[in-house]
């Protein structure tokens, strides 16, 4: 699977070793290192990664709109 | 009581699974019109419900390599360009169980009458391939509408798929309406589908139906003319899907469709928007897969399949009685029989404006009763022999008896089809009264006098002779000695009433 752009979304900027934790994740599932960091404040905690029109949605944000859909 | 409740919210935030969560998302690049383009969703489905920013829903339905076409369901109010859609993984259902019996509600299933919301039991998806060979029998079991000339001339049965066509206020949804009312008892629920209609009609016929009784077994699915053209698109859809909840278990459902004609106009429209390709009158392609996959939902299934049916009953308005316009064309293709109504009729008196030379019923006549049947191909044949003698007889004024005599009974046969809309009849006393007119028991009446006599008449069998009316609904057909008994109350029925000599 090949994916273009890959933007990792976050509130504050992400630290060297998160960077490099996330870096290795999506070379295992991905094949490329590469990405875009966004600061998003919507998310309000958490991380979201868009890898072309998928989004993997780990942010607090998300979390919040699951339980409002129980 | 609030730490009680606050450890049941506990309980319930523990139980919650909050996982990271994988979904197909894209931004709306164009907006306009009802219609939505959308980059990105690279996994959406076709039919797919999405959402747009943060509560308008829309349907996907043109996946194209660039872009994906949206049609919104609801409000579009506070939408931008930019915003986000998402995919919900939810092709699109109509929330259905018992207690929606006797609502109005709308083709998402919101309620549209102020009661309380549907506890919804099942999704019942609006889009479904129709149900197989193997599932199917043959359409055995009469549907009676009531009305005298259809289940004498035009019989339809269950799971049959009888197409109400003629031109605007030729008495189109009165057939359907009348023929709700007869299924009073019939242990057959209703759904009636009102497509582009008015507000204030969808409001009358709700009353009329409620005034009768009739909701008790009815469903009422409503996209009215001030409604989107996409939910005017999916309404006929919703009201095959509720159908299909009760055929499951096992149940005979009748359908109206009123009308398809605005249904193809909503559906142009959408297509139109969408950028799709128009072919004749406008229309898209697929403007015949629209209502042939619409009405092959109808069925009878046998009874290893639950044995229910669906019987659907498509309106079709005509513009200037052109039956061999594109839309008009298709659905007679696909149905299995039409009732004809004519204008020309419906203004000189004769209601239901039925025209019995065009309309026909493919299947019907097998499910048709015996005893109606018995009756029926005598009165088919003394209208036809009338309608070709009236048309002679104007150029002449003196005519031997026998022209004459079939001339009178022509005329009173013709009278006796003649029935107000919302006064179905049964059928057993259907039948009587067509054996009186065909047999001659009509003929010293005075024409005028004609409804008056049938109306007595009626009085009179079910007052001294109930008999013979319960012998004709519980055999299949008119035994000989009940024969002889319904020749000898005519009789002396006739021979009571003078005054209408």
């Amino acid at each position: 699977m090949s994916v273009h752009t890959i933007v990792v979304e976050s509130v504050i900027p992400l630290s060297a070793e998160q960077k490099k934790d996330i870096a290795a994740l999506l070379k295992k599932k991905f094949g490329t290192e590469k990405f875009v960091e966004r600061i998003n404040p919507d998310i309000l905690g958490g991380v979201r990664i868009l890898a072309d029109s998928t989004q993997y949605d780990a942010s607090l944000a998300g979390k919040l709109q699951q339980l409002r859909n129980l | 009581m609030t730490s009680s409740f606050l450890s049941s919210l506990e309980k319930q935030l523990e139980a919650a699974k909050l996982e990271p969560t994988k979904k197909s998302v894209g931004v709306m690049s164009s907006f306009g019109d009802g219609i939505a383009q959308a980059t990105g969703l690279d996994e959406v489905m076709y039919g797919e419900l999405v959402l747009l920013g943060k509560n308008t829903y829309g349907l996907a339905l043109n996946l194209k390599a660039e872009h994906v076409g949206i049609v919104l369901l609801s409000e579009d109010r506070g939408l931008k360009v930019g915003d986000t859609v998402t995919s919900t993984g939810r092709l699109l259902s109509i929330g259905v169980s018992d207690e929606i019996i006797g609502r109005v509600v709308d083709p998402l299933g919101n309620v549209l009458d102020g009661k309380a919301d549907i506890k919804v039991k099942s999704y019942e998806a609006l889009e479904k391939i129709a149900p197989g060979v193997i599932a199917r029998k043959s359409v055995t079991v009469p549907l009676q509408t009531g009305i005298k000339a259809i289940d004498a001339m035009i019989p339809i049965g269950r799971g049959q798929r009888e197409l109400i066509i003629g031109d605007r206020g030729t008495g189109k949804s009165s057939i359907g309406l009348g023929t709700i009312l007869n299924q009073k008892g019939q242990n057959v629920i209703c759904v009636y589908v009102a497509i582009g209609q008015k507000r204030s009609f969808v409001a009358q016929t709700t009353a009329i139906l409620e005034k009768a009784g009739a909701m008790e077994y009815s469903v009422i699915v409503a996209a009215t003319a001030s409604d989107s053209a996409a939910t005017q698109f999916l309404a006929p859809y919703a009201g095959v899907a509720i159908a299909e909840y009760f055929l499951k278990q096992g149940k005979d459902v009748l359908v109206i469709y009123d009308d398809l004609s605005k249904h193809a106009v909503a559906y142009r429209e959408i297509s139109l928007l969408l950028r799709r390709p128009s072919g004749r009158e406008a229309y898209p392609g697929d403007v015949f897969y629209l209502h042939s996959r619409l009405l092959e939902r109808a069925c009878r299934l046998n009874e290893d399949f639950g044995g229910g049916s669906i019987t659907a009953l498509p309106i079709i308005e005509t513009q200037a009685s052109d039956v061999s316009a594109y839309i008009p064309t298709n659905v007679i293709s696909i149905t299995d029989g039409q009732i004809y109504l004519e204008a020309d009729l419906f203004n000189s008196g004769v209601k239901p404006a039925i025209n019995v030379g065009l309309s026909v019923s493919r299947v019907g006549s097998a499910a048709q009763l015996k005893s109606m049947k018995q009756v029926a191909g005598k009165m088919r044949l003394d209208l036809a022999q009338y309608r070709e003698l009236a048309a002679f007889a104007q150029f002449s004024s003196d005519l031997d008896a026998k022209t004459k005599a079939q001339l009178e009974r022509g005329a009173r046969v013709a009278t006796i089809l003649n029935q107000p809309w919302d006064e179905p009849m049964p059928v057993e006393e259907q039948v009587a009264v067509i054996y009186a007119a065909t047999n001659g028991y009509v003929d010293s009446v005075q024409l005028k006098y004609v409804r008056n006599w049938e109306v007595a008449a009626l009085e009179y069998l079910k007052m001294n002779h109930p008999a013979i009316l319960t012998s004709i609904r519980k055999e299949s057909k008119i035994m000989d000695d009940t024969e002889k008994l319904l020749k000898e109350a005519l009789a002396s029925f006739t021979a009571m009433h003078t005054e209408w000599r």
